[in-house]
């Protein structure tokens, strides 16, 4: 069947009443959870894994895609409005943003936002339709030894790409890891770290431990603080931008959506990277370059339409080769295989429905959304005024109920509050939580793919660089893992060109930057799990720590 | 100077020699044929050596930003929804949803600075009600009755 075909096939499941419902809910939580600080798209992709167990699996996975990729545009709102991000892919956008909103120009930087991200929404969904099938066939072609040194790869360029300590990020994967072993071992029966309780036999369940370290850690953290900010009231007269501001976005959306998308493809918090990147490139190759921090609207176009575009690039690595790069495909991932559907390179050949259903939904989802947001930005933004007090006792109740409700075992609740606690602890020891989550997902694919390398070898470790493709990945994971102590011992580089937080940024950034350190760690922004501390912006880019030698 | 990170650092430490040691009583196999303790064996000395690596950090001195210092963070809320949460996972199964979740959410909007007992208690009865529809007749989870009903 051809491309059309596909899309054909994809539509008619697709367009059934049922799945436009859930693919309208995905994207109105999505958007809700990117409005709302503190909330992010794993915690509320997580909240909502209980309520997709009625569902088929395509229908799921609809609505869970629609949420991750609906916050990403909500996100963008709270940043404009309020100079807080609903969540972390959207904190560059508070940069320029805000200042647009200061000046009374929040209508055209919300319109470009919401415009820059379904162009770079629907650029990446393309990019997704043709990439994902062809590198499927491509990984049918290599063996466990390539996939168990993708894996490493990934977990070092996630723990690389962290925020704050590598080190950290290595220990939590290594947790995670563990965590993965918990249960009866499948080829020996032998039971692993069970404790004698029949409840972990079968290992530990990921819902209870995806909902716990995020969504109920999510509420422990955020209890601690109270949130009080002005919104800016925006009216939808206003919602236009001037000639010269679509003249000056048009170039910034398309750069986003490309870099975007390369980015999505990387493992790592594939949306913040993507925004940043995006941001620094448009602020290096303007001809005004003081401008931004002030006020530009290529500041905000360029980040938006990328974290957007990234979104579909994380997809990627998750439906072509069954591997997720990144924290919220892996909550996916897990969603999925609750469902009974294993995401890999056969998925796309056997289960073309599936895919092709998705991704026709992606775009019907980001077409809803456009038309959510623009007329309907100012309803989302008065969400901010809810109180706390609503919130979050209402997603803690959430937390013990849709555990609850998976196996009605207390087992779970128990499981889930330990793992909230753990949560807590690992972002006040500035842990972050999303390597856990990823090992646990890729922890038994790893131990799968280890020991068929080996009794494929017949215990001949030198099988991993004997084939170049995982010579070639082993080789670039080590490199990074000796490229922070190699760089301490050299001559201290400066960071690179990153741009500044909204409290540094200018004299601007001046007056409002208490506002958004303390907004930022009151809510619990994250980079992908961790509230951030002020001044921890600059290490918040991949390279930047590293780039210091510290590891 | 240490750092925050030295309690984390020997607590995975700890985690690290409890799995190694566990790993050890499991089954090993062979390289060709690696049993149930192998991958469990390496990560948990992964763990060592990383953990290791932090505690040594942590001693030399490096001190790593904690969160936001110059805000006053009232962990006793945090405790308090803690124990709410226990107490009502606690009394869940016996004493029903309907009861339990009445007082958890009303007791957690008092607590969370709702404007007084009545709009917590407004707030306990229209979100218990609402979870009770989305749960117990939307999803159709088979919330616990508990005592009170039959």
């Amino acid at each position: 069947m051809d491309l059309f075909g596909h899309l054909a096939q994809g539509l008619a499941t697709a367009w059934s009443p049922e799945n436009l419902f859930y693919c309208f809910l995905g994207v109105l939580i999505g958007t809700l959870v990117g409005v709302l600080p503190g909330v992010g798209p794993i915690a509320g992709m997580s909240l909502l894994i209980p309520a997709t167990f009625g569902m088929k699996p395509t229908t799921a996975m609809i609505m869970l895609a629609g949420i991750y990729y609906g916050a990403m545009y909500g996100g963008s709102t709270t940043s404009i409005l309020i100079n807080v991000p609903g969540e972390a892919a959207s904190v560059v956008t508070a940069i320029d943003g805000y200042q647009m909103a200061r000046a009374g120009r929040a209508g055209p930087a919300l319109t470009i936002a919401a415009v820059g991200s379904f162009v770079a929404g629907t650029f990446s969904i393309v990019m997704l339709m043709i990439l994902a099938p062809p590198l499927a066939q491509l990984a049918l072609k290599v063996g466990p030894p390539e996939y168990f040194a993708l894996m490493i790869l990934g977990f070092v360029l996630l723990a690389y790409l962290a925020q704050g300590s590598m080190v950290k990020a290595l220990m939590v994967a290594a947790v995670g890891v563990i965590l993965g072993t918990v249960g009866i071992e499948p080829m020996s029966g032998y039971r692993r770290f069970t404790f004698g309780l029949p409840q972990l036999w079968e290992g530990l369940s990921f819902v209870p431990v995806v909902m716990g370290l995020f969504g109920l850690a999510e509420v422990l953290v955020s209890v601690e603080r109270s949130l009080t900010q002005e919104v800016i009231r925006t009216r939808l007269r206003d919602l236009l931008p001037s000639r010269q501001e679509w003249r000056d976005s048009v170039g910034a959306i398309l750069r986003g959506s490309v870099l975007g998308f390369g980015v999505g493809i990387l493992p790592g918090p594939a949306t913040v990277l993507a925004s940043f990147s995006a941001y620094t490139v448009e602020k290096r190759l303007s001809r005004h370059p003081e401008r931004f921090g002030r006020g530009a609207i290529e500041g905000v176009a360029g980040p938006e339409a990328a974290n957007n575009s990234a979104t579909g690039g994380a997809l990627v690595p998750l439906l072509a080769l069954g591997i997720p790069f990144a924290p919220a495909p892996a909550v996916m991932m897990g969603a999925l295989m609750i469902h009974g559907v294993r995401p890999g390179p056969m998925l796309i050949e056997q289960q073309p429905d599936f895919f092709w259903a998705v991704i026709v939904s992606m775009y019907i989802g980001n077409a809803m959304l456009l038309i959510l947001n623009l007329p309907l930005v100012g309803l989302f933004a008065s969400l901010l005024r809810v109180p706390a007090w609503y919130l979050q006792p209402l997603i803690a109740l959430f937390c013990v109920v849709g555990v609850y409700s998976i196996n009605y075992a207390m087992a779970d609740v128990w499981i889930m509050i330990a793992f909230g606690l753990l949560g807590y602890l690992l972002r006040h020891y500035g842990f972050e939580a999303a390597p856990l989550v990823l090992a646990l997902v890729l922890g038994p694919m790893l131990e799968t793919s280890l020991r068929q390398s080996l009794i494929m070898s017949r215990g001949d470790l030198t099988i991993f660089i004997t084939r170049p493709v995982s010579a070639a990945l082993l080789l670039l994971a080590l490199g990074l893992l000796v490229r922070p102590l190699a760089n301490r011992r050299g001559p201290r580089r400066p960071p690179p060109n990153l741009p500044q937080e909204p409290g540094c940024a200018g004299e601007a950034g001046a007056r409002s930057g208490t506002s958004h350190a303390r907004g930022s760690a009151q809510t619990g922004l994250h980079f992908s799990d961790r509230p951030l501390a002020r001044g921890a912006m600059a290490r918040r880019s991949a390279g930047a720590a590293r780039a210091r030698g510290e590891p | 100077m240490r750092s925050i990170d030295l309690v984390p650092g020997c607590v995975g430490l700890g985690l690290a020699l409890g799995v190694v040691w566990a790993a050890l009583r499991m089954p090993m196999g062979t390289l060709g044929h690696p049993g149930a303790g192998f991958l469990p064996f390496l990560v948990g000395a992964a763990l060592m050596l990383t953990s290791i690596s932090l505690i040594a950090r942590s001693l030399l001195g490096r001190r790593n930003l904690p969160d936001d210092t110059s805000e006053v963070l009232d962990r006793r809320r945090m405790v308090a929804v803690l124990a709410g949460l226990i107490l009502y996972s606690l009394l869940l199964e016996p004493a029903g949803f309907l009861p339990g979740t009445l007082l958890l959410l009303t007791g957690l909007a008092r607590l969370l600075a709702a404007p007084g007992w009545r709009a917590a208690a407004v707030f306990g009865v229209l979100g218990t009600v609402g979870s009770y529809g989305l749960f117990g007749l939307w999803l159709r989870v088979p919330l616990p009755k508990g005592f009170l009903l039959p």
